[in-house]
């Protein structure tokens, strides 16, 4: 599967054209969000809906369901034991600081052989080899 | 509990229908007699039913994925201006979340 970091999932929602292009040549059946982008993406909506002032409550709670409904327009995959497994082996393999969240989405690529989907291939280089890794942002379908 | 109840009116009469409970059904002159009636028949049934969860570990097929596009929503949050400050958020989470 073509497992999507954020930054893609953001330019669906902003209609990128290259994008676009990449999408129409592979099915959506496979196309899926990582479990770890859906808690990112809810936990900053759940906090804007959670803290915004009296002004900008009811605009924050309708983005927080209208994202809701955004996110269930995608297959997701779930972080599962075996991928908490191939965390381990990743922390254990990189003692070096690493982002926790591409750490955790490089162990589910490693578990079912997916394809990470990012503008940010560059975080993902010492865990995944190429053929894991694309960007659908800025390079055209060939 | 509470029972989603589905009243359509049909030849004069209406139909209650219960989706939770696909055997439950009832057929009376007005909307009130409906609404007692099919109460009636919601607590017979669950008056002589067990309800339990159990697991199941078999990984459902690729059938269940979703297979159509969204197009409709591609672009769907081009005009909002909170969007790009959400993704960008999460990138200063990442940078700032190094184990």
């Amino acid at each position: 599967m073509y497992l999507w970091d954020s930054n893609i999932l953001r330019h669906y929602g902003e209609e990128h054209p290259t994008l676009h292009h990449n999408v129409q040549r592979v099915s959506w059946a496979e196309i899926a969000i990582p479990s770890v982008v859906v808690a990112e993406v809810l936990r900053g909506r759940c906090e804007f809906a959670l803290k915004a002032p009296p002004e900008k409550a009811a605009l924050a709670h309708s983005l927080l369901v209208e994202t809701q409904k955004y996110l269930t327009q995608f297959n997701q995959l779930l972080f599962d034991d075996k991928c908490a497994k191939a965390l381990e082996e990743l922390k254990r393999q990189h003692k070096a600081h690493k982002k926790y969240a591409d750490l955790m989405i490089a162990a589910m690529a490693k578990v079912g052989k997916h394809v990470v989907v990012t503008r940010n291939q560059k975080d993902f280089e010492n865990f995944l080899p190429p053929n894991q890794l694309a960007n659908w942002i800025d390079i055209e379908p060939t | 509990m509470k029972y989603t109840v589905m009243l359509k009116e049909e030849n004069g009469h209406i139909h209650a229908t219960v989706p939770a409970l696909p055997e439950c059904m009832v057929k009376a002159p007005t909307r009130s007699e409906a609404i007692s009636t099919i109460r009636k028949a919601i607590s017979e049934i669950i008056s002589r039913t067990e309800i339990i969860q159990i697991d199941v570990s078999a990984e459902p097929k690729s059938g269940s994925l979703l297979h159509e596009t969204p197009w409709e929503w591609f672009g769907a949050f081009k005009n909002d201006p909170t969007w790009g400050e959400l993704f960008d958020d999460i990138e200063r989470r990442r940078n700032a979340d190094r184990n």
